[in-house]
């Protein structure tokens, strides 16, 4: 299981990871950012393989790939 | 370069590298030069440099906005002249790792006197100059890089001129390393950066940058998608085009008529302007 964490005041929507995403894993989320844009978001946890191509391709240094970790484990 | 990459995550790579007060980038949606930056900052982290021993150097253009984001110090300089300061730089301090970012029309439209005579002089430095096919700050004016045919403000009626392979040009003056990469693949332009980095003497690494603001909206590359899959689609390894040019059949040579090839062009030793002027101080000193 991967989650990402994304810098909401950096990211501006621009789709890139959205399009460029293997796995399909990732959509625009219909809310709003303080900035005014779409966001990006993982939909489906399970399907993400952590390949890190969004956080390596993204051009605004907002996203980054973490593993999700118990925390009874 | 040996093993494989040992990636940080970009949370770590951000409070290392960047200045976090002129975030957000200004770049448009869909530019890739953010992806330069991204990819020149994980190789200098694959080769540890010291930031304070590193110098950014920039001249005029979107693509010189980078030297700012870095939190190294930087130039800022007149219009083409980023590799003029640049070679003063080194000159001055040999031992400084100087990393110059130009852009098209920057470095080889008008610089490009300073880009024929530094690659001549072979000074050390890395030279990451981005090729968006336009002037794109200045609202999409023909570069010399502007392909034939495709329309910008000034060539409403399409461009007649011939473009300019900037990498061609700097093989045929010797620079010792030479490459090309489109922004889409990671790996490869991280590793030829860093690669860039260790050769002593000029090392040129042009990248393929997506702008469709400034050149995609004339020519029918608005959307994002489009454009970047345009890139993807029109360019080639050159391992795979030397391939195809021996043993491929005519059509699949013909279909390659308007590709641009990418990878390593030039890969060779020759001694930097830096050693020679060690090796001159020691023979003339009294």
């Amino acid at each position: 299981m991967h989650v990402i964490e994304l810098n909401e005041h950096w990211c501006k929507g621009c789709r890139v990871c959205v399009f460029h995403c293997p796995t399909r894993s990732l959509r625009i989320a219909s809310r709003f950012t303080m900035r005014g844009i779409h966001p990006p978001e993982l939909v489906e946890a399970e399907r993400c393989n952590g390949c890190r191509l969004c956080e390596l391709l993204c051009p605004d240094f907002a996203i980054t790939v973490m593993e999700a970790v118990s925390v009874n484990a | 370069m040996s093993g494989l990459l040992k990636l940080k995550t970009a949370a770590e790579l951000r409070q290392t590298y960047l200045r976090h007060e002129m975030f957000p980038t200004i770049f448009c949606d869909g530019c890739g030069l953010g992806n330069v930056l991204n990819y020149t900052l994980w190789a200098l982290d694959e080769l540890q440099l010291d930031l304070d021993r590193t110098v950014f150097v920039s001249g005029i253009g979107c693509s010189s906005r980078l030297s700012g984001y870095v939190n190294a110090d930087g130039m800022h300089t007149t219009h083409g002249r980023a590799l003029a300061f640049a070679s003063g730089i080194k000159a001055a301090q040999p031992d400084l790792n100087v990393i110059v970012f130009t852009g098209d029309g920057d470095g080889s439209g008008i610089g490009g006197n300073h880009l024929l005579h530094t690659i001549r002089r072979n000074m050390d430095l890395t030279v990451i100059l981005v090729n968006n096919f336009t002037y794109g700050m200045t609202g999409g004016q023909a570069a010399p890089t502007t392909p034939i045919d495709s329309f910008s403000t000034t060539t409403p009626y399409g461009n007649i001129e011939y473009p300019l392979d900037i990498c061609a040009l700097a093989q045929t003056l010797g620079a010792p390393y030479v490459a090309r990469w489109m922004i889409n693949q990671p790996y490869p332009p991280i590793k030829s950066i860093a690669q860039g980095i260790q050769k002593r003497g000029f090392a040129l690494i042009e990248m393929l940058v997506p702008c469709p603001t400034a050149y995609g909206r004339r020519n029918g590359l608005k959307q994002l998608e489009t454009i970047w899959q345009w890139y993807r689609e029109h360019t080639i390894l050159i391992d795979d085009y030397e391939h195809i040019m021996h043993f491929g059949s005519p059509e699949e040579r013909a279909a390659l008529h308007d590709t641009i090839k990418i990878g390593v062009f030039q890969d060779c030793e020759r001694e930097s302007f830096e050693a020679r002027w060690a090796t001159l101080v020691e023979q003339v000193k009294l």
